[in-house]
């Protein structure tokens, strides 16, 4: 992932790039904090809804891969397939990591 | 579409400074809009929900406002009607933004939105929100027909469309329960009500969410319900809690459940709102009738024997009355005594009315003479009421308890005199009320003749307050001791014991109606004779029968003074077999109705059985329901209501002797 091509993409700069996907992270790891707190206690409606907030705010960054797993823990949370969810979370965890390594290098 | 928007870039001028409004729960997307549209000018405030929108616009008022569709605390949809219904935003441009484009029809239009535009990635959506900027100033422009912009730029979702089936089958229970639901933020405020409640408060939808629930009560039960719902948001183990109240809102009673709704970040409260009104109504009714049913049966048990001990009382003053005039230093004390225990029985008569039991003797009245012989000794009492009698000649004929109707009548009059201490006027109106004629308040079966008879006073009258509780027992506006507050209650009793109805219309300062509705009856009459002739001594064998020692002791004495020879049976055994003996020289049986081993009612079947021209005057405490009726129908000569005083049992012996 390139900030640059990023940017074009989204038809934004540099600079604002980094900030969104700054927020993104942010605010996706709080989320994945509450969805595994919410798969632990099994609350199927709770893991549902933190699923298809970051899959809306991963589309609107163009985030594909996170979209999509993002959609899949959302539609298995919709079927009471909560054990099914791991491997997605797994995805969504280590696209965000490779987000802050991407942050942290230009910083 | 590039083309379109090109068109409108160039026609572009300087772009006038907007003030706009973002709603989105996400920070990510209100972070993005405000960076855009302030590049372009424009000022920007953002919120993160429903409530707090509505917060912002209490002062800020702008002039485009997007709205995320799915949002907690007032979704974007609630939120556009209620933006739609403020004055003040009147010409605001509302566009929705909208997640679920592709899996529902949004129809934007019917939320009073002027566009939507489906969520995307950055870049499409800056452009279909500054399209939509430049047609905020446009309004009569239309898209032909009203679509969502960029639609076709959104991915299906299937898991969407589950999602949004579940919730509509959530809205159609929530719809139709008859619960009232709420859900309050933890500072109390509603962001969400179903019909039933919107039904209960009384108020439009958009005046409860965001409003604050602790205002749907009054200002007495805020503090309870304030507790309850704060025990519910800081206890972390809370099932819920349940406060039965009843706590008024508007004119129904409603209880209260509170369930803790634990949310992502904060705590939500779900209030079950149950209307209780019907059921809190029918427990009052219950326990009044079971009041009623308790005193019932506690007066019906102590009347029996009050009126046994009184007729002791009354006996022994009698025979001692015997030896007495005027002249003698005890007089007057003996004649007092005689008075109180009137009195007394006549206490245990209210009781006994008022629970419907001592239903005595049905037989055919002559109303008028009764409401003139009542007045009459009424009106010696009090001077100061002037009595007006009007009497209509030919009553439809009716079938009562002389003594019953007497007492009613007279609870009456008095009533109406109390109202008028000074004195003043007092109206006796007997007539008739045939089949078809409208009887209101009816209890009656309208296909029934009726006799009314009204009782008017021109005094004090009553308010609504008091109206309603007229009829309870113990319930009197007199001070202590001056009344029983068993008067109307006896009243009420008699008459509805007798199949009757009655309706009272008062008005404070103008005096009061009571009207007495009886059911007219079809059979012949016999007449009581008047209660005062003299007492004379007289000759004849009679038989009495009483299971009470103290009542045969002065029964006797009295019968012997009055001339009688007198045989006496402990019960009916005993009864039975003097009988068999003796019933060629006895003349009339004297029967207590109420004894242990065999009642007055079998008794008079033996005895009747040995010979049919027995004559029996029955004797009793009181009655069980029309037993002396059943009783007087199968042949009984007399029945005689203890106590009893000399003269009334001389008298009543005297007519049935008299009597073939």
């Amino acid at each position: 992932m390139n900030l640059k091509e990023l940017g074009n993409r989204l038809e934004i700069d540099e600079e604002e790039c980094r900030e969104f996907l700054a927020l993104f992270k942010k605010t996706a790891l709080a989320e994945l904090t509450n969805l595994t707190q919410a798969l632990k206690a099994q609350e199927v409606s709770s893991v549902e809804r933190i699923a298809h907030s970051i899959k809306g705010a991963a589309a609107l960054l163009g985030l594909n891969e996170i979209h999509e797993s993002a959609k899949r823990a959302e539609r298995m949370a919709q079927m009471n397939r909560l054990d099914e969810i791991e491997a997605d979370l797994q995805i969504i965890r280590d696209r965000i990591a490779k987000i802050e390594e991407v942050l942290e290098r230009r910083s | 579409m590039e083309w379109e928007e090109n068109v409108l870039r160039e026609e572009e001028g300087p772009e006038k400074m907007k003030k706009i409004l973002v709603v989105d729960n996400h920070p990510l997307m209100l972070k993005f809009m405000s960076q855009l549209l302030e590049k372009e000018g424009h000022q920007v405030l953002t919120a993160g929900d429903g409530l707090s929108a509505l917060d912002l616009l209490k002062t800020f008022r702008p002039e485009v406002i997007f709205i995320d569709l799915i949002m907690p605390h007032i979704g974007g949809d609630k939120l556009c009607q209620i933006i739609r219904k403020m004055p003040a935003l009147k010409e605001a441009y509302l566009v929705i933004l909208s997640a679920i484009a592709a899996e529902q029809e949004i129809d934007f239009l019917s939320l009073g939105a002027d566009a939507c535009i489906a969520k995307g990635s950055l870049d499409k959506m800056a452009k279909h929100i500054l399209a939509a900027l430049e047609r905020s100033d446009q309004k009569d422009v239309f898209l032909h027909p009203p679509q969502t912009i960029g639609l076709e730029e959104v991915y299906a979702r299937n898991i969407t469309s589950e999602l949004l089936s579940v919730k509509k089958h959530f809205e159609v229970i929530l719809n139709s329960m008859a619960e009232g639901i709420l859900e309050l933020t933890p500072e109390g405020k509603i962001v969400y009500t179903n019909p039933k409640a919107i039904s209960l408060t009384h108020q439009t939808e958009e005046q409860l969410l965001s409003s604050d629930f602790i205002n749907l009560f009054q200002e007495a039960d805020r503090q309870r319900v304030q507790e309850g719902l704060m025990e519910v948001l800081t206890s972390s183990t809370s099932n819920g809690t349940q406060m039965n109240g009843p706590f008024k809102l508007n004119s129904r009673e409603i209880s209260l459940h509170f369930l803790p709704l634990p949310d992502e970040n904060e705590r939500s409260v779900i209030v079950i709102l149950t209307d209780v009104s019907e059921q809190k109504k029918m427990e009052a009714q219950l326990l009044q009738a079971q009041k009623m049913e308790a005193i019932g049966t506690l007066a019906g048990g102590v009347a029996h024997d009050f009126n046994n001990l009184l007729m002791v009382i009354q006996g022994n003053v009698s025979l001692m009355l015997l030896d007495m005039d005027r002249t003698h230093p005890h007089y007057e004390m003996m004649r007092m005594i005689e008075r109180q225990v009137q009195r007394g029985s006549k206490l245990t008569a209210q009781l006994l009315g008022y629970a419907r039991k001592g239903r005595y003797e049905l037989k055919r009245i002559d109303l008028n003479r009764l409401v003139r012989d009542v007045s009459e000794a009424f009106g010696r009492t009090r001077k100061n009421i002037t009595l007006h009698l009007n009497l209509s000649k030919d009553l439809f004929p009716l079938e009562a308890d002389q003594g019953q109707l007497e007492q009613v009548l007279m609870n009456l009059l008095v009533n109406a005199a109390d109202a008028m201490p000074e004195g003043g006027d007092l109206f006796l109106k007997t007539s008739n009320v045939p089949a078809h004629e409208p009887q209101s308040a009816c209890d009656l079966p309208k296909t029934r003749d009726a006799v009314l008879l009204t009782v008017s006073d021109t005094g004090v009258g009553m308010d609504r307050e008091i109206l309603h509780r007229i009829f309870d027992p113990f319930f009197t506006t007199k001070e202590l001791g001056k009344g029983t507050g068993l008067g109307l209650a006896a009243t009420y009793g008699i008459v509805k014991g007798h199949g009757g109805s009655i309706e009272v219309e008062s008005e404070k300062g103008r005096g009061s109606t009571f009207k007495i509705y009886l059911p007219a009856s079809a059979k012949g009459s016999t007449q009581r004779p008047s209660p005062f002739p003299p007492k004379t001594k007289s000759s004849g064998t009679v038989l009495l029968v009483d299971d009470e020692e103290v009542i045969r002791e002065v029964g006797e004495k009295i019968l012997r003074v009055l001339g009688y020879e007198v045989l006496v049976a402990k019960g009916g055994l005993e009864a039975i077999e003097l009988f068999k003996q003796y019933h060629d020289s006895i003349d009339l049986v004297l029967l207590d109705i109420i004894m242990p081993e065999m009642g007055g009612g079998q008794v008079y079947d033996r005895l009747k059985e040995i010979s049919p021209e027995v004559k029996v005057l029955l004797l009793s405490g009181y009655s069980i329901e029309g037993e002396a009726s059943k009783m007087m129908a199968r042949g009984c000569n007399g029945f005689l209501q203890k106590p009893f005083d000399l003269t009334q049992l001389s008298q009543s012996i005297q007519e049935i002797l008299k009597q073939p």
